[in-house]
């Protein structure tokens, strides 16, 4: 009975240590962690795209999604260029998906992506790669739910310091 | 049905109850199989004792059928054969052989035993021992008919019995009469051998106590390695519900098996696998046993507190399952953890239970713990010690100064003074010479004895006390069939009340709330947590614990103050009582007369007038005569012999003492013989309205030498018990066959009003008089010395019985007081109140929780794994408020 004592002291102990030294590396993030090289996006810098977006080359690890998203720069007040409702003031506006494309685990090549006409295209568009973890071809992604999202962005092991999924910022409209 | 013609009754040790649920349970189920005449089973005690057929069934089978139920059930031993209506016995009838020359035994030759007439059975002697001989040199049937023949002829002996296959002799006989080395004497005497086989109990079953001390230390053994491995699992879990705690881990271990098995890894779905891996082992190793309660109640169409476990964890575990694995599901949350600490609280809480429980029975180990270790025997001409287990009724045990007396015995050789307080509660040493009855648990104080033993193991005083307390421990009260009908229906309601929280929570509340009520749990998550916390906060186990832990601590309590209740029945009575009847003849009275007063005419002197009265009664067996010798031999009188000795019917009795005619008697006599006892005439009248028996010496027919009052005088703390018995708002009342007036003399003496006096009552007719005062609506308490008060005993509704330690079998009454102290008829009536009191403050505690929990559980404020731990938490502190009773002390202790 004391083995056993000991053994759930030290397992807890040792999981607290762990947790304790992530914690305070700040190790806290919601998405799919990758080997490095087993998932890669390479995307170009395509100013004046507003229809579609090339995307050079995708290495999934699994099924995945493409995802294409609004970059907003800070608090908008009142009604902005983009026809989306009005933040509340000092809010920031939850950026809005232009695109997701299903892709197969492996290497896919110049993929061409189509933006959605109603979402307005930001200066910048942010591409990121999607794990297909929940219903297989259902894109389950909520960006206000996103730790219960089952299709999480990938992150690329080892971890920097402050986590970044695998992703893409993609200038598009013209200066 | 034909009625067998023998029953036995078995105790059994039982593991694996629960709540009140299981021992009715076992109770029905064994109830309705062929053979059992009748089943208790006693939750507290985790005893069952069964009186059954044992040509249509037997142990084992009994112990199947409880294990069949889905329980452990292990005989302890030592079943006893219940006596059938009494039928005519044959007598028993030496084998026949042929006939050969009378006389001759050789060691080649086997002896030739004639055919012999059947041998009337001898009378049962008042003690009996059973002893078994080895026996050496038998060849043939003839030898062992010899030593039967020739034990059976050995004064004392009731039967033997030879095996010749065993080489073994059984010998019943009567310890007092014949001892162990007159038996063996007389086997050698016939030309064998013979030696004493000595076996520890009754054959070779261990003491029932053993048996079931091992049985429960083993399932708690197992109960603890379980506990142990469900916290060890569990910790971490509920480390990683810390906030920060769960992401931080996580995300080091998804990049750790990125890192090394490749793939990817969420940390939110690592964190319901790490879940997932301790919660399983817990939820079916240590959880199992639950399941399997679950199944057998399931089978039995009944409900236990395995049921409400088994829902409980397996709501939460089995929806965890399907979060972590269906992929539809894997947004939505796990609950682990509950299912993992409720079984560890849950564990936990049994375990404390035992714990608690076993602490009920210390005062059952306080009287064994009076009992000797060791003897020291002779055998074979010598002195050897030997355990006090291995003491056989018969042998000749040694006690010298400052041992304790092993086993009951008579002595044999020598004298001393004994210590008998902590059984008889007698402070002052007795005196023992030969003859006497010595028990065991008694310290010899100052001088040697030698005993022969007559009763040991199971059968001494202090055995037979440890066995009433057990028997009154393991007896259901009354008030015990209102757990057992809560039990009942309880566990049906709450998975009924469970199912409609469930689907209040699912269909009815998300009309009435905003959808941010559910920003954190979805619908069907926070409706399976608040019903899996009414399944969980709402478990009646601790109602089943109430009573039986109350009575246990109770009656041990009463068996420490010298008080032995001997059901749970009595000691719910007792408390009850709104009268009380005493016996006046040795129960409120010693019983004994005693010289009170002596009044001397002038010139006379109080020795001399009583050496004449001591003369003329020395023959005389009247307790008034047995008063007078026993004063003169106080104060050492010297009585002379007396001539011409007459007694006259109605008047008294006279002789000749020295050269002095002597008449002592009543007035009739002395108004016969002629003389004036007018100066005395004002005080004999005082003295027989006191209640006393005026008895008058006068000499040579002419002057009265003096006045002799004789009464049977009231107890020490008679009045002392009647005035508090008052108090308490108990009315008291005394019977007697005694004349009114002396009757009220002592009913004076003690407090007790004359209209409650019943006097000159027949012993027939006392039961009548119970009778009359339970006919006005009193619960009536009757107190006696059990000899001539049976029947009234019998009908009072609480029969309490005076008694001293070494005859506690007396079969009537529900309690019965060792110490002979009128005193602890008051500790009786004020350890019932107190047990009763108790009681119901465990009915509150046990009902409380489950009152309060439930609503709070269902408007979904608790969460499971808390209800888990409150519902072990009721079932401790029931068992904590029971040893709280404890610290019971007499009313009449605290006043000293």
């Amino acid at each position: 009975m004391y083995v056993g004592i000991m053994l759930g002291v030290a397992l807890v102990t040792a999981a607290g240590l762990v947790s304790l030294k992530a914690i305070r590396e700040g190790q806290s993030m919601s998405g799919i962690v990758v080997k490095y090289n087993e998932a890669a996006l390479d995307v170009e810098q395509q100013p004046g795209v507003s229809s579609t977006l090339k995307v050079d080359r995708i290495v999934a690890p699994g099924p995945s999604w493409v995802v294409v998203t609004q970059v907003v720069m800070g608090p908008t007040k009142g009604m902005g260029e983009s026809d989306k409702p009005a933040a509340p003031a000092g809010a920031m506006p939850t950026p809005r998906i232009l695109a997701v494309v299903a892709v197969p685990a492996g290497e896919s090549r110049d993929l061409i992506i189509p933006l959605d006409p109603g979402v307005p295209v930001t200066q910048m568009l942010r591409v990121a790669l999607h794990a297909d973890r929940g219903i297989a071809g259902t894109f389950e992604w909520d960006m206000t739910k996103f730790a219960e999202s089952p299709d999480k962005p990938y992150f690329r092991e080892p971890l920097q310091a402050v986590h970044s999924p695998l992703e893409l910022s993609v200038a598009v409209l013209a200066k | 049905m034909e009625t067998p013609a023998t029953f036995k009754e078995a105790s059994f040790a039982v593991t694996g109850m629960t709540c009140a649920s299981c021992s009715a349970v076992i109770e029905k189920v064994l109830g309705k199989t062929a053979g059992i005449a009748s089943v208790t089973v006693n939750l507290a005690t985790e005893r069952m004792s069964v009186r059954f057929d044992p040509s249509v069934i037997d142990e084992a089978g009994i112990a199947a059928v409880v294990k069949k139920a889905g329980y452990g059930a292990l005989p302890l031993g030592g079943s006893t054969v219940v006596p059938a209506p009494a039928t005519a016995s044959t007598p028993s009838v030496a084998p026949e052989t042929s006939p050969a020359p009378a006389g001759e035994v050789s060691g080649t030759a086997c002896p030739v035993v004639p055919a012999d007439a059947a041998t009337p059975a001898p009378a049962a002697a008042a003690a009996t021992s059973t002893i078994t001989l080895g026996l050496i040199g038998m060849t043939c049937s003839s030898c062992s008919a010899v030593i039967e023949k020739t034990l059976k002829r050995v004064a004392g002996v009731q039967s033997a019995n030879v095996n010749l296959a065993m080489e073994t002799g059984t010998v019943i006989f009567d310890p007092t009469v014949v001892g162990i080395e007159a038996l063996i004497g007389a086997v050698k005497g016939a030309g064998y051998d013979a030696v004493l086989r000595v076996e520890t109990g009754t054959s070779s079953d261990e003491p029932a106590e053993d048996v079931q001390r091992a049985a429960q230390a083993a399932h708690t053994k197992h109960e603890q390695r379980l506990f142990v491995f469900a916290l060890v699992l569990s910790l971490p879990m509920g480390l990683m519900m810390l906030p920060g705690v769960m992401d931080a881990l996580t995300v080091r271990v998804a990049t750790f098996l990125a890192g090394t098995i490749g793939g990817g890894w969420d940390p939110m779905m690592v964190g319901k696998y790490i879940g997932f891996a301790l919660a399983t082992p817990v939820q079916f190793v240590c959880g199992w046993q639950f399941y399997r309660g679950f199944w057998h109640a399931l089978k039995r169409r009944s409900g236990n507190m395995d049921t409400l476990i088994a829902i409980g964890t397996s709501s939460a575990y089995f929806y965890s399952i399907a979060a972590t694995f269906v992929p539809s599901l894997q947004a939505e949350p796990v609950f682990f953890e509950t299912s993992a600490f409720l079984l560890t609280f849950v564990i936990l809480g049994k375990l404390l239970e035992a714990r608690a429980k076993g602490r009920t029975g210390d005062a059952i180990k306080k009287l064994m713990g009076l009992a000797a270790k060791t003897a020291r025997v002779v055998r074979g001409g010598e002195e050897i010690d030997v355990p006090v287990e291995q003491v056989v009724a018969g042998d000749l045990v040694v006690v010298r100064p400052g041992e304790k007396v092993p086993v009951d015995g008579v002595v044999t050789e020598g004298h001393s003074s004994v210590d008998e307080s902590m059984l008889t509660g007698e402070s002052i040493p007795v005196e023992k010479n030969l003859g006497d009855q010595v028990i065991g648990a008694t310290m010899n104080k100052l001088g040697s004895l030698r005993f022969r033993a007559t009763k040991v193991g199971r059968d001494t005083a202090l055995a037979q006390i440890v066995r009433l307390v057990e028997e009154a421990q393991g007896s259901k009260a009354p008030v015990q069939r209102f757990a057992d009908r809560i039990s009942a229906v309880f566990v049906p309601a709450v998975v009924g009340a469970a199912v409609i929280t469930f689907l209040v929570w699912l269909f009815v509340v998300p009309n009435f709330v905003d959808a941010s009520f559910y920003a954190a749990a979805a619908p069907f998550v926070k409706a399976l947590l608040a019903g899996t916390a009414v399944v969980v906060i709402a478990c009646p186990c601790a109602l089943g614990l109430a009573t039986p832990t109350a009575i246990m601590v109770g009656t041990g309590k009463g068996a420490e103050n010298g008080i032995l209740i001997k059901s749970g029945e009595a000691l719910e009575t007792a408390y009850k009582i709104k009268a009380i009847v005493f016996d006046k003849t040795g129960t409120l009275t010693y019983g004994k007369p005693v010289v009170t007063d002596i009044e001397l005419a002038e010139g006379h002197d109080a020795t001399r007038m009583f050496t004449f009265a001591a003369a003329l009664e020395r023959n005389s067996e009247h307790p008034l005569a047995e008063a007078i010798m026993a004063r003169a031999k106080a104060d050492g009188i010297d009585v002379p012999t007396v001539e011409g000795f007459s007694a006259i019917p109605g008047h008294g009795v006279e002789g000749t003492v020295g050269d002095m005619k002597v008449a002592f008697g009543n007035r009739k006599l002395m108004a016969a013989e002629g003389i004036d006892i007018s100066a005395f005439e004002e005080r004999i009248r005082v003295l027989e309205g006191e209640g006393k028996t005026v008895m008058l010496v006068g000499v040579n027919g002419a002057k009265l030498a003096g006045v002799i009052a004789v009464a049977d005088t009231l107890k020490e703390h008679s009045a002392e018990a009647v005035a508090r018995l008052t108090k308490m708002g108990v009315a008291v009342y005394m019977i007697t066959g005694d004349n009114r007036r002396t009757a009220e003399a002592i009913a004076a003496q003690a407090g007790i009003a004359p209209d409650h006096v019943l006097a000159e009552v027949l012993p027939e007719h006392k039961a009548e008089e119970v009778g009359k005062l339970q006919a006005k609506g009193l619960v009536v308490a009757m107190v006696g010395d059990g000899i001539n008060d049976t029947p009234a005993l019998a009908k009072a509704d609480v029969g309490i019985a005076m008694g001293a330690g070494t005859d506690v079998a007396m079969e009537t009454g529900g309690i019965v007081l060792i110490k002979n102290d009128l005193r602890d008829v008051v500790t009786a009536i004020e350890l019932s109140r107190a047990t009763m009191r108790k009681i119901h403050q465990n009915f509150f505690w046990a009902l409380g929780y489950n009152t309060l929990g439930i609503p709070v559980a269902a408007l979904g404020l608790l969460r499971p794994e808390l209800a888990g731990a409150a519902m072990a938490l009721s079932s401790v502190s029931v068992v904590t408020s029971s040893l709280l009773l404890r610290g019971f002390k007499p009313s009449f202790s605290k006043a000293a």
